[in-house]
């Protein structure tokens, strides 16, 4: 039985995932070392261990074990921790009205989701999966580039390559979506 | 969230979705994306000699909300001239669909792929 109090809980409701998970507040993270803080998280606040006290303090720590869960997505997302980083800093990226991109981005992304389409509609698993191989290659590389302007604090020079990167988040989804039908 | 019956219309029976020739000298291409969903759109106009549009055609990668928005547009398009097609928001698109505030940036995203069309149809003709 750990002995918390309300305030401790309360506080941690509120701190930002880099703190909750007690991380450097930095870009790069070891994945390994985040799945494994967010076990011991989810033990230490595992809300059978919290069966004896106040119908409060037990409604808190089921908000706060869906707080460990949604910070570890978070973090686990290089675009979610990317943006979590920006708003740290002070950066809030509103990209709604940001439609203009490179016509080859664009060109590219136009390709990629045809292609799935393709490999949808013939069910051909093999070349779903060759679509996955190349954008988690491109992905691959464009996550060193912000990584490298992240080290060099170049904040600002981060948002043009965000922007792509929530293309390919999105084909990921689209890709996996794209299993599940064949 | 509900998409209004309209959405769901276009959605399910999308008016001109395909393709004109990109090299045709009055042909317009327009290509625009959605950084904060990874919406992409291309949207293509075709001229006649008196310079109104006489055919357009969408293909978008998107939600229901961003295919319905082209869609529409598509619609409007045909028989304006491009001064006029230059004119279409986004709120008309908006109001049309009934698009909650979540979904604007759809209608955004419509706007901006005819003024991207317009921009490459001039280009062209500026060049020839």
């Amino acid at each position: 039985m750990i002995e918390l109090d309300l305030p401790k809980i309360k506080s941690l409701l509120s701190t930002n995932y880099f703190v909750l998970f007690k991380l450097d507040a930095i870009f790069d993270i070891d994945q390994n070392i985040l799945y494994n803080k967010y076990l011991n998280l989810q033990k230490q606040f595992h809300p059978d261990n919290f069966i004896n006290t106040t119908k409060e303090l037990k409604l808190l720590v089921i908000s706060l074990s869906a707080h460990i869960n949604s910070g570890y997505t978070t973090l686990k997302n290089p675009l979610s921790r990317a943006l979590l980083l920006l708003e740290l800093n002070g950066i809030k990226l509103n990209l709604s009205r940001d439609t203009a991109l490179p016509s080859s981005f664009l060109l590219e992304q136009m390709e990629l989701h045809e292609a799935i389409d393709d490999a949808k509609s013939t069910k051909n698993v093999f070349l779903l999966e060759n679509i996955q191989l190349q954008l988690k290659e491109k992905e691959f590389l464009l996550i060193n580039k912000i990584n490298k302007l992240f080290n060099q604090g170049d904040l600002l020079e981060i948002k043009e390559l965000i922007k792509k990167l929530t293309f390919y988040d999105r084909l990921n989804d689209t890709i996996l979506l794209a299993f599940e039908h064949i | 969230m509900a998409y209004s019956q309209k959405v769901i219309d276009h959605y399910e029976e999308p008016r001109n979705v395909g393709a004109l020739d990109k090299n045709d000298p009055n042909v317009g291409t327009g290509m625009v994306g959605a950084p904060a969903c990874g919406d992409v759109m291309k949207l293509q106009i075709k001229v006649n000699e008196g310079g109104i549009i006489e055919d357009a055609k969408f293909k978008t990668y998107g939600c229901g909300s961003a295919i319905a928005s082209s869609s529409l547009v598509t619609e409007w398009l045909k028989g304006k001239s491009l001064d006029e097609a230059q004119q279409i928001k986004n709120s008309q698109i908006a109001e049309e669909l009934e698009l909650p505030p979540v979904k604007i940036h759809c209608s955004v995203l419509a706007e901006d792929a005819i003024k991207a069309a317009i921009a490459d149809l001039k280009h062209k003709k500026h060049q020839a």
